[in-house]
C-alpha cells in the first residue's frame, strides 16, 4: 500500500515548520527524509504516525484518507530516534506487544517473536530486558517491534543517529536488505546525506519545511535542483560571480569562466564539488584554470584537503594520496586550479544577501 | 571511602556525633516508651488494649487510613498525571498548591473544615439539612486525612512521570493501544515503584495524624477518637499504661513500614537504572 502526503502543513505558534509538503512513498520503496536538524523533518514523521495533528492538508494510505485517524487505528510501524523501549518489558514482551494488543493467539505471537529475533539476530537476547543492550541491539529490537503487527507502512526517525559511526554503516546495509525482504514503504528521516544516498532508492530533500527536490541519489547530488541541495548534499565550494553573456567573473580574478549557451547577464552563485577541483602545476594551460596559491594542506586518511586562495575566493580541493604524492602541494606555492564541472544558479531577486555582496564587489547597481 | 573502610580522624568524630545525635532524637525516645510501659507492667498495658475504647480507636484509625490511602491513590495518580502530561492555564500554579499542606499546620487545616462544614460554617447546614454529618464525624475526619496527605502520591509520581517522558507511549499507541491501554500497561508500570512509595508514605502520616483529625473529631470516645486521639486523652487524664501501650502498638506499625519503605527504595534503585 502506498502511503501519500498533499500539501501536509504545521504550525508551532507562529513559525510554520512544514510548508505545504506533497510527495508519496509507494510499496516496497525505500525514501530518506533528508534535511538539516530544525528543517521539520521529524514533525513530518510524527504527523503521518499521527502523532502531530496537521493544520492544513491531507494524508493518504492506499485509497483511504487517513488524516484524521487516530495513531493506534493506523496500521503504520513507527521506529523512534531514542528505541523507546518498554523498559519494564522483556525483549519478547516488547516484540509481543503490539500483536497482544490485537489479541493475536498466544501460540502465534510465540511464533511471530521467534521469526521476528532471528530477523533482527538477536534470539539468544528473548529474556533481556532493554538495559542489557547495546545501541545497535536495542536499535534492533525498536525495529521487531515495529514490524511485528505486519504494518503496511514503516516509518524511522533518525534510525542510526545514536549509534557510533561503523554500527551505523553496518545496520544501514542491514535495514536495507530488511526492506527489499518485506516490500513496506519504508520512509526515513534522517540529516546524513551519506546514508541516505547509500541506502535509499528516492530522497526527499527538505529545508525550512518544504521540500528542495525529489529524486535518486545520484540525481540529487549531480544535479542539485536548488543551491541549498547543492550545498547540503556533499561539500561543496560556492562561488558568487557575474554572468555576462557567455562568460562569469569574479572578484579578483582575470580568468574567466565559460558558460556556453547561457547567455543573459546578473548575479549567479556557482557550485563546484571538491572533487570536480583539480590542481595543476602553475603554467600548464587549458580551459577553466584559475591561478591560486596553496593556503592549507591537510591530511585526511585517504586522500589530502587542499585549500587554495583564487582572487578573493578560498577553493576546497580534494586530492588522492597518489596525485598529491606525485606534485607534494607545499603551503604558499603557486599552482593552477582546474574547474572540471559545477552548476550554477542565476540569483533569483530575493536574495538579498548575495545581491549585497556582489553590489559592494561592484558586479551590480 | 570503599565498603568496609572505618573513617578515620575527623570523619571518625564526625561520624561518631552524627550516630549519637540520631540516636539521642529517634531511637531514643522509643525505648523510653518501652521503659515506661514495662513500669506500668506490661500485662496492665496490654490489658488495656482488649478495652472497647482502645479497639476502637484502632478500628477508627484503620479505617480512615483505607479510604485516605484509596482516595489519595486514585486522585493523586490523576494529579500527577496532569500536571505531567496536560498543558493548561495555571498548571504552575496548581503544581504549587499541591505542596500547601505541607506548609499548613494540620491543626489549622482541621479548622478550616470546621469553618466550612461546622453547624454555621458554609456548607455544613445544606449537609445536615440532607442528614449528613461532616465535622465531628467520620468523613470529616477522613477528610482532613486527605487534606494532610493529599501531597505524598502526586509528588512521588510527578518527576518519575516527567522523567519517563511520552516516548514509551507514544510507542505503545503506534502499535495499536488505545490511550487506556496506554496506561494501564506502559504509565502505570513505570511509575510503580514510585506510587507504592507514595502510598506507604501516605499509611504512615494517616496513621499517625492528630492535629488536624482532632480539631474534627472533637474526640468522642468510642465514636471519633481515633489512635493518637486515644493516646493524648488517655495521658492527659494520667491512664499511662494505655498511653504507653498504644504508642507502642502505632510505634510498631511505624517500623513495619519503615522496613517496607527500605526495602522499595532498594527495588527502585535497581530497577531504575
Amino acid at each position: 500500500m502506498s502511503l501519500r502526503l498533499e500539501n501536509l502543513t504545521k504550525r508551532f505558534g507562529q513559525t510554520t515548520v512544514v510548508d505545504g509538503v506533497s510527495f508519496s512513498v509507494e510499496k516496497g520503496e525505500l525514501t530518506a527524509l533528508l534535511g538539516p536538524s530544525g528543517s521539520g523533518k521529524s514533525t513530518l514523521l510524527r504527523m503521518i504516525a499521527g502523532l502531530e495533528r496537521p493544520d492544513g492538508g491531507r494524508l493518504w494510505l492506499g485509497g483511504e484518507e487517513i488524516t484524521g485517524k487516530a495513531v493506534q487505528k493506523r496500521s503504520l510501524g513507527f521506529v523512534f530516534q531514542n528505541y523507546a523501549l518498554f523498559k519494564h518489558l522483556t525483549v519478547e514482551r516488547n516484540i509481543a506487544f503490539g500483536l497482544e494488543i490485537r489479541k493475536v493467539p498466544p501460540r502465534e505471537i510465540r511464533e511471530r517473536v521467534e521469526s521476528l529475533l532471528e530477523l533482527v539476530k538477536l534470539t539468544d537476547y528473548g529474556k533481556h530486558y532493554p538495559h542489557q543492550l547495546s545501541g545497535g541491539q536495542r536499535q534492533r529490537v525498536a525495529l521487531a517491534r515495529a514490524l511485528a503487527p505486519r504494518p503496511e507502512v514503516l516509518l524511522l526517525d533518525e534510525p542510526f543517529g545514536a549509534l557510533d559511526a561503523k554500527v551505523r554503516s553496518s545496520l544501514a546495509q542491514w535495514l536495507r536488505e530488511i526492506h527489499s525482504r518485506l516490500g513496506t514503504a519504508t520512509l526515513f528521516v534522517t540529516h546524513d546525506q551519506n546514508e541516505a544516498i547509500e541506502i535509499s532508492d528516492r530522497i526527499v530533500v527538505i529545508n525550512r519545511g518544504r521540500v528542495e527536490q525529489i529524486g535518486g541519489g545520484e540525481e540529487v547530488y549531480d544535479k542539485p535542483s536548488t543551491r541549498f541541495v547543492a550545498s547540503f548534499i556533499g561539500n561543496v565550494n560556492i562561488l558568487e560571480g557575474f554572468l555576462d553573456k557567455e562568460r562569469i567573473s569574479f572578484s579578483g580574478v582575470e580568468e574567466t569562466l565559460a558558460a556556453s549557451g547561457r547567455g543573459g547577464s546578473g548575479p549567479v552563485v556557482i557550485l563546484v564539488r571538491p572533487e570536480e577541483l583539480s590542481l595543476r602545476k602553475l603554467g600548464e594551460s587549458g580551459e577553466n584554470l584559475f591561478p591560486g596559491t596553496v593556503q592549507t594542506v591537510s591530511y585526511r586518511g585517504s586522500f589530502f584537503q587542499v585549500e587554495v586562495r583564487v582572487g578573493e575566493m578560498v577553493l576546497r580541493a580534494v586530492e588522492e594520496k597518489r596525485n598529491f604524492h606525485r606534485y607534494e602541494w607545499r603551503e604558499g606555492e603557486r599552482v593552477g586550479v582546474s574547474l572540471e564541472g559545477w552548476q550554477f544558479f542565476e540569483v533569483p531577486e530575493g536574495h538579498e544577501e548575495i545581491r549585497e555582496k556582489l553590489r559592494q564587489l561592484g558586479y551590480i547597481e | 571511602m570503599s565498603k568496609g573502610e572505618s573513617p578515620r580522624g575527623w570523619g571518625a568524630v564526625l561520624t561518631l556525633g552524627v550516630l549519637l545525635w540520631v540516636f539521642f532524637l529517634i531511637l531514643f525516645p522509643f525505648l523510653g516508651i518501652l521503659r515506661e510501659t514495662a513500669r506500668e507492667g506490661w500485662r496492665a498495658a496490654f490489658l488495656t488494649l482488649g478495652t472497647p475504647e482502645a479497639l476502637h480507636a484502632f478500628r477508627l484509625t484503620f479505617s480512615i487510613t483505607l479510604w485516605a490511602v484509596v482516595l489519595n491513590t486514585l486522585g493523586g495518580t490523576l494529579l500527577a498525571w496532569v500536571l505531567a502530561r496536560q498543558k493548561f492555564r495555571g498548571r504552575l500554579w496548581l503544581e504549587s498548591l499541591v505542596d500547601l499542606p505541607f506548609a499548613v499546620s494540620p491543626v489549622v487545616a482541621g479548622f478550616m473544615f470546621i469553618l466550612l462544614f461546622g453547624p454555621r460554617g458554609w456548607l455544613g447546614p445544606w449537609f445536615e439539612s440532607h442528614g449528613i454529618k461532616v465535622v465531628y464525624a467520620f468523613p470529616g475526619m477522613v477528610l482532613a486525612t486527605l487534606f494532610v496527605t493529599l501531597p505524598f502520591v502526586a509528588k512521588e509520581i510527578l518527576p518519575v512521570l516527567r522523567e519517563v517522558g511520552t516516548d514509551q507511549e507514544e510507542a505503545a499507541l503506534t502499535l495499536g493501544a488505545s490511550p487506556v491501554q496506554v496506561f494501564f500497561r506502559i504509565t502505570l508500570p513505570s511509575i510503580r515503584w514510585g506510587l507504592l512509595y507514595g502510598v506507604v508514605l501516605t499509611i504512615a502520616r494517616s496513621l499517625g495524624e492528630f492535629g488536624a483529625v482532632l480539631v474534627v473529631s472533637g474526640s468522642i470516645i468510642n465514636s471519633t477518637e481515633t489512635a493518637t486521639v486515644y493516646i493524648h486523652d488517655r495521658f492527659t487524664d494520667f491512664q499511662y499504661a494505655g498511653a504507653f501501650a498504644a504508642s507502642l502498638v502505632l510505634a510498631a506499625v511505624s517500623f513495619l513500614v519503615l522496613f517496607i519503605m527500605q526495602s522499595l527504595l532498594k527495588r527502585r534503585s535497581q530497577e531504575e537504572r
